[in-house]
């Protein structure tokens, strides 16, 4: 049985010195989910590929200050729970709930944008039902927006359970899983903006 | 967050081939994601097969990406 190891503690090396952060099962899921956002950017790229000067003329409708900022947020946001994971790992888990309330704020800030954005494109009069472009972009930021809702809740959860962790308890396993989801949910956005923002 | 600003405000400007411009921001991407990859998600320190997993993952989806872009 796996020990899974503490807030604070020293980590548990196995032999080769190599150990994965968190849960397998959340690995599974996070490079299935991967697989089937790389799917949608394939099909993106092949329906572009038909008809690239609808394409071209879709994006230039788009905000790419909105996307760049989106994408800024979200690496600070990352940054955030990697200190956050950093100061569990080494025995200082009162700043622990600094940052994962800082990266919190970073998520919303990003559902703020997002949706600044599509109210934007709406008062626009554009939809999913304007053209095959619109149609991607709404279905795949609109995936990716409800992966960011789930994470800021895992956030949430996190810095409510870390405000109570002392340096010496503390499942660290339950931390790094929901890091590791967020840090999916970062390098998700990092694929999507260059694909529908800067792809020319 | 400096490649971010060049990929979105330094390779999209119109003296740029689109071709290279997309190529440069499809590379920078996959850097990218290879970092967050190894450092953030901390797939360096990893079992070999879940960092071969990783490194598979941003190689098929970056030169799918390319390749039908280039097609």
């Amino acid at each position: 049985m796996r020990a899974h190891p503490v807030v604070g503690s020293v980590l548990p090396t196995p032999r080769d010195g190599r150990r994965l952060p968190g849960v397998e099962g959340v690995w599974a899921f996070v490079f299935a989910d991967m697989t089937v956002f790389a799917v949608m950017f394939a099909s993106f790229m092949i329906d572009r590929h038909e008809n690239p000067a609808l394409f071209e003329a879709s994006r230039q409708a788009l905000s790419l200050d909105f996307g760049a900022v989106n994408t800024l947020i979200l690496l600070t946001s990352s940054m955030f729970v990697v200190l956050a994971i950093d100061a569990l790992k080494h025995a200082h888990p009162r700043l622990a709930p600094v940052f994962f309330a800082l990266a919190l704020t970073c998520g919303l800030a990003f559902i703020v944008s997002k949706t600044l954005e599509y109210m934007a494109k709406f008062d626009a009069g554009i939809s999913m039902l304007t053209n095959d472009f619109f149609m991607y972009y709404f279905i795949m930021t609109g995936m990716h927006l409800g992966h960011v809702v789930v994470g800021n809740v895992i956030l949430a959860v996190l810095w409510f359970k870390s405000r109570s962790v002392s340096a010496s308890g503390g499942n660290l396993t339950v931390y790094e899983s929901g890091a590791t989801y967020w840090h999916m949910v970062d390098l998700l956005w990092i694929c999507l903006f260059p694909l529908l923002y800067l792809v020319r | 967050m400096l490649s971010t600003a060049a990929s979105a405000w330094g390779f999209s400007l119109p003296v740029i081939a689109p071709v290279v411009s997309t190529i440069a921001v499809m590379v920078v991407s996959a850097i990218k994601v290879g970092l967050v990859m190894a450092f953030f998600m901390e797939l360096r320190s990893a079992p070999l097969a879940w960092q071969l997993t990783g490194t598979l993952w941003v190689a098929v989806a970056a030169s799918m990406v390319v390749t039908i872009y280039l097609y």
